[in-house]
């Protein structure tokens, strides 16, 4: 049986955080949906307070089939992830090496810069309870994409962090279902870049800090309309 | 409830998963390889 690890609440005592839960579960979104017949509303406390799995009947968007699987949800601790985000940033040097031969700003200074900008980010949730781990690993993609610390690659380093930080919570980013085909593929791609070329004229505008929050809410959205929760994927 | 594990090790571990995985080939790879043409 497959476990899924869904890691996007960091107080699930929190009633914010129960009826986030309470939605994934019964209603659905681009990630996840549960076939309401099957969805049992008595169990969320069991889901929320254990850490025992629950059985249940998952529909998948991507691979259209329904499968019984268990649904484990882990707390996402911010202070291990501060600690970690070094290593994170060295692996996705790393990857952006490996994956491009452009030229690319890889010193240790700037992993250096890049690694406190993400910490400094964290600070502001760390005392911010409930947080909303896309919203916060929007905020991360924000700050690098638009700091600019490095002249060569920045948008690629960006971009590759950003795939690494979600595939650490057991998220893809990819192109959901609607985009399941080739042709889709390639425009959710296109899409993507245009997307952050767009921000990277904004953040070198004037009225930059206008648009702040509203980049951050776009950036949001194209991340949830554009990850899914991998079937494959065991964490624990 | 458990907390998530992000030791080096197993972050890199998960980082050569990723590698192996069909979105990495098919989605990562492309982006990024996009990307710095651009």
């Amino acid at each position: 049986m497959k476990q899924i690890c869904i890691s996007l609440f960091i107080n699930t005592n929190n009633d914010y955080n129960k009826a986030y839960i309470r939605h994934i579960l019964k209603q659905g979104n681009s990630l996840i949906t549960i076939p309401p017949s099957e969805y049992e509303d008595h169990k969320l406390d069991e889901i929320i307070k254990t850490s025992k799995p629950i059985v249940a009947y998952f529909y998948s968007k991507v691979y259209h089939t329904t499968k019984k699987i268990d649904i484990k949800f882990c707390e996402f601790d911010i202070n291990l992830f501060c600690e970690s985000i070094k290593t994170i940033v060295d692996i996705t040097f790393e990857n952006v090496k490996e994956l491009s031969s452009e030229p690319f700003d890889n010193s240790d200074s700037v992993k250096i810069e890049v690694t406190s900008l993400i910490e400094n980010v964290l600070m502001k949730y760390k005392y911010n309870e409930p947080i909303n781990l896309i919203y916060l690993i929007s905020d991360i993609f924000k700050s690098t994409l638009t700091s600019h610390k490095l002249r060569n690659g920045n948008k690629r380093m960006s971009s590759m962090l950003l795939a690494n930080i979600l595939y650490y919570q057991g998220i893809f980013l990819k192109c959901s279902i609607k985009y399941k085909h080739k042709e889709f593929w390639k425009m959710n791609e296109d899409k993507f870049i245009e997307f952050i070329n767009e921000y990277d004229r904004i953040c070198v505008s004037d009225n930059f800090d206008e648009k702040d929050l509203d980049l951050l809410l776009k950036i949001y959205q194209w991340i949830y309309d554009s990850v899914y929760i991998s079937l494959n994927f065991n964490y624990l | 409830m458990e907390k998530m594990k992000f030791t080096p090790d197993v972050l890199r571990a998960k980082n050569n998963e990723f590698k192996k995985s069909e979105e990495w080939k098919e989605f990562v790879v492309p982006l990024i390889e996009s990307l710095g043409k651009k």
